[in-house]
């Protein structure tokens, strides 16, 4: 309890600061508005459905870009464990890929696909892929020489031994990944968004500059933080309550 | 029972069994004494067929085994009863799974804790929820690496006594390597002594040897050291 509370003290007090701040004068309102004003206009905002909107789209690209993310990541984890030679085949141009912030290829991907969703969605994709494809990987072989022996002894056919030993062995570090993976998208699609799209939260970021509405921006800049904390606690939570009891990693 | 004939086995260059032919007692225990590094284990696992010898028959199928390794290796994400229903045929209908599973739990006298994670257990009922899993394969031949070694006196005896019980029970031969001398002379049948690669010789507990003289016997074998390998010229 008094944990909670101590650790919503440092967002109380920034707030007082900021308040103050506004209220001295010392800054103008246009560079720094007021909290009370930024609150007001976030309601103004919803009120208007504009911010209903702008999320729903951000969370629609952030959803099946994620999804799509992690199933293709986990499918070639998989392949890429079971045949070493694709492996080989596949390490230089991952290698290469892995430096290139997914950023960069926007200009390329609105040229190919427009500024809709489907650009979004392969930031997003872009930007996802290799924490969950790596932490696959490193998971697919946790399994240790004593568990394989086991394996064997007991004439495991394969399809008990992914799902009673490899699959497991391989579950924590699979979420890590997915958990690490889901700020880097949600991050690089309101990026994405700055750049090149006609809605979701990082327009309407872009948007309200354009209009010199600074309470608006700064809206639009708590909501993505906000939202991005609601969704990683709800994650860990969902994943506390599910694989809690079985892997103590995750327990913590 | 012969099991093995002039078996050969090496790690890389190393050669760790030289010539082994094992004629066990069948439906008894038979321990494989021997020192630390001698082989035991290595033996063990070419009769359970989780690795090939270089020469030599392996006269049983590796499906007739079961084998309790000397840590209990239970999956640590499983429940006792998932990681006992991974020794029963993938397709067994659910109920028939839990009534072979529960029955094997009051055997080993942990009726009730199907539900438990094997981190949630002392190492004795691991140990015993290892030795379950080995029996609900029902096999033909049982084999145990140092199963007990890890555990305190009293409950290592207690196992020895449950496991006689059970071995009596459900006519197994079992193989169990063991480094202790009295572990040995309690529930063996017949001990064989492993040295320099090789079966040095073997005891028959019902022979009229006194027990007292085949301690200092066995004693003896154990602590002279192997003699040297014959280089073929
Ligand atoms: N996987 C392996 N690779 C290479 N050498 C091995 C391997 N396993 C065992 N050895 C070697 O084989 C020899 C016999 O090992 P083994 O485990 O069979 O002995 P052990 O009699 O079971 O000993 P302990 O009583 O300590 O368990 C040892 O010298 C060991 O170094
Ligand atoms: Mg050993």
């Amino acid at each position: 309890m008094f944990a909670r509370i101590r650790a919503l003290l440092t967002p109380f007090l920034a707030l007082l600061f900021w308040q103050a701040l506004a209220d001295s004068g010392w800054v103008s309102a246009y560079l720094l508005p007021a909290p009370l004003t930024v609150l007001d206009t976030f309601f103004r905002l919803y009120a208007s459905g504009k911010l209903t909107l702008h999320v729903h789209s951000s969370l629609f690209r952030v959803f099946w870009g994620f999804t799509a993310s992690c199933l293709i990541a986990f499918l070639l984890a998989l392949l890429v464990c079971r045949f070493r030679p694709l492996e080989e085949l596949l390490t230089a141009p991952l290698a290469l890929l892995r430096m290139i912030p997914p950023l960069a290829m926007v200009p390329l991907l609105i040229l190919w696909l427009g500024i809709g969703h489907a650009t979004q969605i392969t930031i997003i994709v872009l930007a996802s892929f290799f924490p969950i494809f790596l932490n696959s990987c490193a998971g697919l072989r946790r399994v240790t020489a004593a568990q394989r022996e086991l394996a064997n002894s007991l004439h495991l056919g394969w399809r008990r031994y992914y799902r009673y030993v490899l699959l497991p062995a391989a579950t924590p570090s699979i979420v890590t990944g997915v958990r690490l993976a889901f700020g880097y998208s949600w991050r690089a699609l309101i990026g994405a968004e700055l750049i090149a799209a006609s809605s979701g939260l990082g327009y309407l970021i872009i948007d309200a500059q354009g209009m010199q509405r600074t309470d608006e921006v700064i809206v639009g800049i708590l909501t993505i933080g906000l939202i991005g904390w609601l969704l990683d606690q709800l994650f860990s939570w969902a994943v506390v309550r599910t694989l809690g009891r079985r892997f103590a990693e995750l327990r913590a | 029972m012969l099991i093995l004939s002039r078996v050969r086995f090496a790690f890389a260059h190393h050669t760790v069994l030289h010539d082994i032919t094992l004629d066990v007692r069948e439906d008894g225990i038979n321990c494989l004494l021997g020192a630390s590094g001698g082989g035991k284990s290595t033996l063990l696992r070419v009769t359970a067929g989780l690795l090939v010898p270089d020469e030599g028959t392996v006269h049983i199928t590796p499906e007739d085994c079961a084998v309790v390794f000397q840590d209990p290796r239970l999956l640590p994400w499983l429940t006792v009863e998932e990681n006992l229903a991974l020794a029963l045929p993938a397709r067994l209908e659910r109920r028939q799974r839990d009534r072979a599973v529960a029955a094997i739990l009051e055997e080993v006298q942990l009726a009730g804790l199907q539900k438990h994670l094997p981190d949630e257990l002392s190492g004795g009922m691991a140990q015993r929820v290892g030795l379950a899993r080995a029996l609900l394969r029902r096999p033909r031949f049982l084999l145990m690496d140092e199963p007990f070694a890890a555990l305190d006196a009293i409950t290592r005896s207690e196992l020895q006594q449950m496991l006689l019980e059970l071995i009596r029970r459900q006519r197994v031969t079992c193989l169990f390597v063991t480094h202790d001398i009295n572990e040995a002379l309690a529930i063996g049948d017949a001990i064989f002594v492993l040295r320099g690669g090789c079966v040095a010789e073997r005891f028959d507990t019902g022979d009229s040897l006194d027990p007292r003289r085949l301690r200092e016997r066995l004693r003896e074998q154990l602590l002279e050291p192997p003699e040297p390998e014959k280089v073929p010229s």
